[in-house]
């Protein structure tokens, strides 16, 4: 008899937790941005509309197989109301598969130029990054400072360069667009160059950055902001934006999206009011997280780099992964 | 006990119910595109399969010589407290995440310019030995005492080991082997952060590329083929095992071993190694402010501790309930079943499980912030179950109750409550230690189940990684050493009362 008063108790527990109804305006956020940076925003935006925000963050070891993926599995009832990214293909491939809705309330003509949305407004760009090359600056003699991406797979520079692993992240949407920009004979080459300069794939650009700073390797390829947070703790690096006198170094945006059914419909679409704009990608600017703006009057100066429409891009996903599967 | 039979029953479903699914999709992907099977056959994956288990079965043979060294070594030592902060001494490299570990020792230079492989290598084997050495503890308590003694007393040292331990120690070798073989298998963390290439790591790479469940479910494909391999060993195997040397002496074993420089030289390391962990975290946070830091990071810890102690707790409850049925009301058929799915469970990446517990989710159609709480609370059992059910397996814990139990004519309930919990409460501490270990770095399911707003300190210290904020890591870290220790401390205080 005790155990099923208990177990009734318990039961009834349950029920009323289940039942109970949370007042509070909310919104539910998956983000891939750092957690240190959007947690900022996020409090800033709580401050100002007194929205609470229940975010989900993605770390950088779980890149491959992260929020995506679990935006896929919810895809027929969706528990998040916006997904903001730190890059643009994976967004777009969820784009592509119908999961975000559009959000019209927004000025086009601010960005820089059309590769920054989606022409049906499903996602929009925020805050920018470079791809660049750090040396540690006690194993690089300064004449050796590479200049041009293939600098870096050059025979003196043999075992010491670590990239994050091109299938994860970041460096997946860079050797796509690499891909895409050069066409397979010449992507083919390049991953053979690789090969032969024993270049090592760690687990992520942090990671990169890590051990080129702790001399284990002299040369790596990050983010700009992987770089300039190991330049702050003080790691002897040097960071470089590469191919300045070609088309620059290869440029990742942000992408942030409505999820279609979302449950906080009205909150995402101030969530998305507050964020696109000026002010919040300066604030994102300031704190660390991008470097660049995507915007039109935007003050800071870039140095030259170049990106490809992540509408056309994301076709060549899959491909380039085949090719870097047989090659690396 | 009708509640617990059915309740034990209902949760053997439930374990069962994800692996029905998983097979369900794999079939169906292999049906859709067959062709897929083609990308396991490539030289490339080949390869990254031989990398992880090379490194995985050297792992599990340092780590099992090590452990037996350190399961020595513990019966060397005459007092209760120099046993006890022995064992203390011992958990810290299982309590700290091989992340942190990592990032400790890559400040030796000794250790830094290693090739990726020794590096891996050493991590694990330093993250896995306390494990190794804890099983031979316990397993030493279930040898015959009064043979070994007397045969260590007249016989050398190389005897000793090769004519009467050894013999005694074979049927529980292949256990522990098997047990850490497969927890360095499935972790790709510690190697790929340094380049080296294994089979968990491509998987999930090549997972990235697939779109729906049915071509997910393709990456589970090697799992049956390694379950496969070892269900035929273990086949060969058990045919020489001698189950009865299982049946104990149990919890008054009085071992000794003569070798007493082994269990203070140890203690020693021990010390030495904890100085040096805590002197080495704690330079890192020397720069902040210790009161903002805490009362910043308050919420995480104190949640992260506290659903890690729950899960750890329920998983324990349910798979004692599921170990009791077993022995008491299970056919062969069903023991042999359960054995292989708990391989499977502890072969499948763990983001693949969490994929399925929220495809499951979705069936379900009922969708609340509770619930949500519930499929994250669930993925964590998920994932801790097979080991707490593989522990307990391996230590026979419970077929040492059952020969009591059969004596009593009393009810189920009864006799745990007054039998047997007060004999093997010590045991299943220990087990909830190490559950609440596995609980507290799980990272998979932290990601992909949990509920929008909780925050975790596993992904929190990941996160913390990227930004390379090491002070806040190492103030989590000592946090959680210092949690681990206080826990385990208690334990000690606790088995005051019994004889270890």
């Amino acid at each position: 008899m005790i155990n099923i008063r208990y177990i009734s108790m318990f039961i009834f527990v349950l029920l009323i937790l289940s039942c109970s109804q949370n007042k509070e305006k909310r919104i539910i956020i998956y983000t891939s941005v750092d957690q240190v940076y959007a947690a900022k925003i996020f409090k800033d935006f709580e401050h100002k509309t007194g929205i609470k925000v229940l975010a989900v963050y993605d770390t950088e070891a779980s890149k491959a197989i992260g929020l995506e993926k679990r935006i896929l599995a919810e895809k027929a009832h969706p528990r998040a109301d916006i997904f903001w990214n730190s890059e643009p293909i994976r967004t777009v491939r969820l784009a592509k598969q119908g999961l975000f809705q559009a959000y019209s309330d927004i000025k086009l003509p601010m960005y820089k130029d059309t590769l920054y949305y989606a022409s049906d407004k499903t996602w929009f760009g925020i805050g920018e990054r470079k791809r660049v090359i750090i040396v540690n600056t006690n194993l690089v003699l300064p004449q050796d400072y590479p200049t041009q991406l293939n600098d870096i797979w050059h025979e003196k520079f043999k075992a010491k360069v670590a990239m994050s692993s091109p299938y994860i992240g970041t460096a997946a949407t860079h050797f796509t667009a690499l891909y895409h920009r050069y066409g397979a004979t010449v992507f083919q080459a390049l991953l053979a160059t690789m090969k032969k300069a024993k270049t090592k794939y760690l687990a992520g650009n942090s990671v990169v950055k890590e051990s080129v700073g702790i001399g284990k390797y002299a040369i790596g390829l990050v983010d700009s902001d992987d770089a300039i947070a190991g330049i702050v703790a003080g790691l002897p690096l040097k960071m470089f934006y590469y191919d300045q006198e070609d088309k620059g170094s290869f440029s990742i945006f942000g992408t942030v999206a409505m999820l279609k059914s979302a449950q906080n419909t009205t909150e995402a679409k101030q969530f998305l009011h507050y964020l696109l704009t000026q002010e919040t990608e300066q604030k994102l600017i300031d704190i660390g997280a991008v470097q660049f703006s995507v915007l039109k009057h935007a003050t800071l100066s870039s140095p030259k780099g170049w990106s490809i429409n992540p509408e056309v891009l994301w076709h060549d996903l899959n491909i380039s992964y085949t090719f870097m599967k047989a090659a690396l | 006990m009708i509640f617990f039979k059915y309740f034990g029953y209902v949760w053997l479903l439930i374990f069962a119910l994800p692996l029905f699914l998983l097979g369900a999709y794999t079939l169906l992907g292999l049906f859709i595109s067959f062709e897929s099977i083609q990308y396991f056959m490539r030289p490339s994956f080949i390869n990254v399969m031989l990398h992880s288990i090379t490194l995985s079965a050297l792992v599990a043979l340092l780590s099992l010589f090590l452990g037996l060294g350190v399961g020595l070594g513990f019966y060397t030592l005459k007092t209760k407290l120099f046993k006890l902060l022995y064992i203390l001494l011992l958990m810290i490299s299982f309590v700290l995440q091989p992340i942190i570990l990592l990032s400790t020792f890559q400040g030796i230079d000794l250790f830094l310019h290693r090739d990726a492989f020794l590096q891996s290598l050493c991590i694990f084997v330093m993250h896995l030995t306390p494990l190794s050495g804890l099983a031979f503890i316990y397993i030493f308590s279930t040898l015959n005492s009064l043979s070994l003694q007397s045969a260590l007393a007249i016989a050398p040292l190389k005897y000793s080991i090769q004519y009467i331990i050894f013999p005694q120690l074979k049927p529980y070798i292949g256990s522990v082997f098997m047990l850490l073989f497969i927890l360095v298998f499935i972790d790709q963390a510690v190697p790929s952060i340094l380049g080296y290439r294994t089979y968990t790591e491509d998987l999930l790479a090549q997972m990235t590329l697939m779109e729906n469940m049915k071509h997910i479910a393709l990456a589970a494909l090697p799992s049956y083929f390694l379950v496969g391999i070892l269900i035929f060993l273990w086949s060969r195997v058990k045919k020489h095992l001698h189950l009865q040397t299982y049946i104990a002496t149990i919890t008054n074993t009085k071992l000794q071993f003569p070798w007493y420089w082994l269990g203070a030289s140890m203690l020693l390391f021990g010390v030495l190694y904890l100085v040096w962990i805590i002197i080495s975290l704690s330079m890192e946070t020397f720069t902040i402010a210790y009161d903002s830091y805490l009362e910043e990071n308050l919420d995480v810890i104190g949640t992260s501790i506290g659903f890690s102690f729950s899960t750890a707790f329920v998983t324990l409850g349910i798979a004692l309930m599921m170990q009791h049925i077993l022995e008491k009301y299970a056919s062969r058929f069903l023991h042999i079943s359960i054995f292989i799915m708990l391989l499977f469970y502890l072969f499948i990446p763990h983001a693949l499980l969490s994929l399925l517990l929220l495809d499951i989710y979705q069936w379900l159609g009922y969708f609340s912030v509770f619930m949500d709480y519930v499929v994250f609370f669930m993925g964590y059992i998920f994932i801790l179950l097979p080991t707490a059910l593989f522990l307990l397996t391996m230590l026979h814990i419970l077929e040492k109750e059952d020969v009591f139990l059969d004596f009593f004519p009393i009810s189920v309930f009864h006799k745990w409550r007054k039998i047997v919990f007060p004999q093997m409460y010590l045991k299943w501490l220990l087990i909830l230690f190490i559950l609440m270990v596995f609980s507290l770095n799980e990272l998979s399911v932290s990601i992909l189940l949990i509920p929008p707003g909780f925050e975790t300190m596993i992904v929190k210290i990941y996160n913390l990684l990227h930004y390379g904020d090491k002070p806040s890591i190492a103030f989590l870290s000592l946090v959680q050493l210092c949690f681990m220790i206080c826990f385990f401390t208690l334990i000690g205080w606790i088995s005051q009362r019994v004889s270890l």
